[in-house]
Parts: C-alpha cells; structure tokens; sequence
C-alpha cells in the first residue's frame, strides 16, 4: 500500500465515520458491538476498494454497512455467540424490534401506568412537543402549573425508572 | 437511568436542534424505545417519513429541522419509529449540516476506529533488490535514453501546446499550484478563504484557443494535485479530511474537462462546465471557511 492510498484512505475514514457510527448505534445491539462492526465495515471498504468505481463515496459505504447489518441478522445465533453466552441476542430479532430498546420501553410502560391521569396526559403532550402554552389552554391550567406538574410527573418516572434499574 | 426524552427543552425553539443531536448522535434507538412507550401505535401513521415531510424532506437533509413547520416536528416525535428512516436518510446524504452534528459528538470514537483500524491495514513490502553489475548499469541507461527520446517523439503532439509558451508545466503561477499559494501561518478560516481566492484566479485568464484552454485547465489539476499532498497544517484533521475528499471530486472534474478538450469537445461548453466547478470550488470553500471562524 502506498502512503498516499493510506492517507486518502484515512481521510476517507475521517469524513464519513462519524455519520456511519450513528448510524450503526441505532441498529447494532448490543451497543458494545458498534465498534466492531464499523471496524468489519471499513475493513470490507478497504479490502473491496477497487470496486468503487467513483461517484457517492456515503452511498456505497452504507450499501457495504446495511449489507453486513443483513449478514449479521441472518447469521446463526451459536455462531454469534460464545458458548458462556446465555443472554438473548437482539442482533437477530427483526429489524423493527432490533431498533428497539425492549427492556426501556416496557420499564417506562410501566411506570406510565403508575402515574395519574392528568400527569399522563401532561407527559405525553409535552413529549409530543407541546409547548406549554398550548397544553395549559388545552388542559386549562396556567403555564405555571402545567410546568409544575410535568415537572413532578418526570421526577416520579425518573425515580420509578431508577428503582426499577436495582437489582 | 436518565430517561433521554425527558431532556426535551422546554423552549419550543430549541426543540429541532435537541431532535437533530439525538438524530446524529448515539442514543436515537433509546429515544425512540421511550418516544414509543409514551405515545404508543398512533391511529394513523405516516406510511414513511416521505409522507409526512413531502416537500420538507429535501430542506431537511441540507439544512437541518429548524425550516421544518413545527406541527411536522410534533408528528416526528408522536411517530418515533419514522425517526430511524430519517436518520439513515440524513446521514447517507453526505450533507454537511449533518456531518457536522456528527462528528463533533463521536470525534473520539472516530478517532479511536482510526487507530485500531490502521494496524490491520497490511503495508507495502519494501522490496530489496540486489545492485545491477558494472554492465548491467551500462546496459539499462543506454536503453532508457532510447525509452525517453521514443516517448518524447510519440507524445510531442499532446505536450506541444504545453510547452509551445516556453513555460513548464510544473511552474505555474498562478492558483493552489503557484509557490507559496499554501501559507501556513493562517487562521483555519482565513486558510480556506484564501483557498477560495486562489480558484477563483481561474477566472483571471480567460484562454484564447483550445490549446491554452487545455493547459489552463492542466494547471488546475496540478493544483488539485498540490492540495492533496499538502499537509494544510492551519487546518483541523477533520477541515483536512474534507478538502482532500473535495479534491479528489474536483481532481475528477478537471481531469474530465481535459480528457473532453483532447477528444475534440466544443471548448466553449467545456469552458462552461470548468467555470461552474471553480465557482462551485471557491463557494464550498468559503462555506467551510465560514463554519471553521464560526
């Protein structure tokens, strides 16, 4: 390899690893696994060089990245995983649900429901992206109490959430 | 645990840039586990973020969510599955804006990549020869001055124009290529600006026939040339990653515009096309200029 295919490939790298890191962050679970998997992706970059043929340089890399996100998903779970790992392994659900922090989403379901009504209603408003003065006309309460009251409806959560993280 | 959609901001105003960290950052897959807890199945979802955006979603994938109507931000949020198509959307673009959110929360993971990742790249061996004998020398330099005396009878037609003023090509005096047209005192911003300034002396000549349009045009690929192996020590390793990344695009360009001049092309629509990129070059730079002082 000459130094100026090792330097262009590192500005490569520079320009679009970032974006491809994010990326792969809302699809690789485990999280620990990010790196690995970006590291196998510019591996194939690397190695399938002489095949780009010019053109969008993001495009063909996130062709590679979803082309070994498939591989990843098809590949048997005894492969995937050490023989000690007992855990499942969300890298093999579907897409859809390998998007998904399962475990986050039924926590918070669950602490939802020990909220009140109008704190539930509140928490859903505002993180839909109501502003406060819209959801204090809806709700007709002022400004004021509808910060209050979110605001006491997110401690609860928050606190209910945390219990639920010790063992 | 801190729940991540619990730090939505209270100001409404600030609630596309919050939506556009979580977008280009690490944790959008446990904003859109929370956002869907909250929220649950919506009665009738958008089939795709498409749909829901339409003509929006051009805006946002150059300039970000701050254009984008706020009933639309809301909808986003109330729909948080559709967060996943806009985020692979966003940063398989290639945009700048996008690129920017990025890099700057996952710089170090890119840079820790960089490292593990360049100790698997193989090298080139260093291939040892043994020195050629005493005859072997005599041998081998009395057939490569017949090499170069052939080769500069057979290329004389496409060098001519090159040399027909007297001057060489390497000695260009004007543009990237030009001694000292890299400064390396410079504020980054001031660097780029200056970058700028020098494409744009493309347009301080204007060539008189096909022949000075193609030397010309050869004496911007010497400057691309030049750009890609500076080292541009005013700029940032992520300003320096970009420009040599431009380059090459640019490098492209030039090279396609004095390949259509040797084929016989109309040079006036080549002209056409080559003054578009430079002003295209000198707008890019003076953007990231702009960026890199703001």
């Amino acid at each position: 390899m000459s130094s100026l295919a090792h330097r262009d490939f590192e500005a490569l790298y520079r320009q679009h690893a970032g974006p491809l890191l994010a990326f792969l962050a809302g699809r690789v679970q485990p999280r620990a696994d990010v790196p690995d998997v970006a590291q196998d992706i510019w591996s194939r970059v690397w190695h399938h060089r002489a095949s780009f043929t010019g053109g969008n340089f993001r495009a063909w890399l996130f062709q590679i990245a979803r082309n070994l996100l498939i591989d990843r998903a098809r590949r048997p779970q005894l492969e995937a995983l050490p023989a000690d790992h007992d855990a499942p392994d969300a890298r093999l659900a579907s897409p859809d649900v390998t998007l998904m922090d399962q475990e986050v989403q039924e926590r918070l379901r669950r602490c939802l429901d020990r909220l009140r009504p109008e704190e539930r209603e509140l928490v859903s408003a505002r993180l839909g992206g109501e502003s406060y003065e819209d959801l204090s006309v809806r709700l007709k309460l002022t400004a004021q109490q509808a910060h209050r009251l979110f605001h006491t409806a997110k401690t609860r959560l928050q606190e209910c959430v945390g219990q639920a993280d010790e063992p | 645990m801190t729940l991540v959609a619990m730090t939505l901001p209270d100001d409404p105003a600030e609630l596309a840039g919050w939506l556009e960290r979580h977008l280009a950052g690490l944790d959008l897959a446990r904003l859109v586990a929370e956002l869907s807890a909250v929220h649950g199945t919506p009665a009738s979802p958008a089939s795709s973020v498409r749909d829901l955006l339409g003509q929006h979603l051009d805006e946002v994938v150059r300039s970000g969510l701050g254009g984008l109507p706020s009933e639309m931000l809301r909808q986003l949020l109330r729909q948080p599955a559709l967060l996943f198509e806009l985020q692979e959307i966003v940063l398989a673009a290639d945009s700048p804006h996008w690129d920017r959110l990025a890099g700057g929360e996952l710089a170090a993971m890119v840079d820790e990549g960089w490292n593990r990742l360049e100790r698997t790249l193989p090298r080139e061996p260093v291939i040892l020869r043994p020195r050629p004998r005493h005859w072997q020398r005599w041998v081998v330099g009395v057939v490569a001055a017949a090499a170069v005396v052939l080769i500069a009878v057979l290329s004389y037609p496409v060098l001519a124009p090159l040399f027909r003023s007297g001057e060489q090509p390497s000695a260009v005096a004007w543009g990237w290529a030009r001694p000292g047209a890299l400064p390396s005192d410079l504020p980054p911003a001031e660097y780029l600006r200056e970058l700028a300034d020098e494409a744009d002396e493309w347009f301080k000549q204007r060539p008189e026939d096909t022949a000075a349009l193609a030397k010309r045009i050869d004496q911007m690929r010497q400057g691309c040339r030049t750009l890609l192996e500076a080292d541009h020590p005013p700029l940032s390793v992520e300003d320096r990653a970009w420009l040599r990344e431009r380059c090459r695009a640019w490098q492209g360009k030039f090279d396609d515009a004095f390949a259509a001049v040797e084929a016989g092309r109309d040079p006036a629509a080549v002209q056409a096309e080559v003054d578009a990129t430079v002003n295209r070059i000198a707008e890019v730079l003076r953007e990231r200029a702009a960026r890199a002082a703001g």
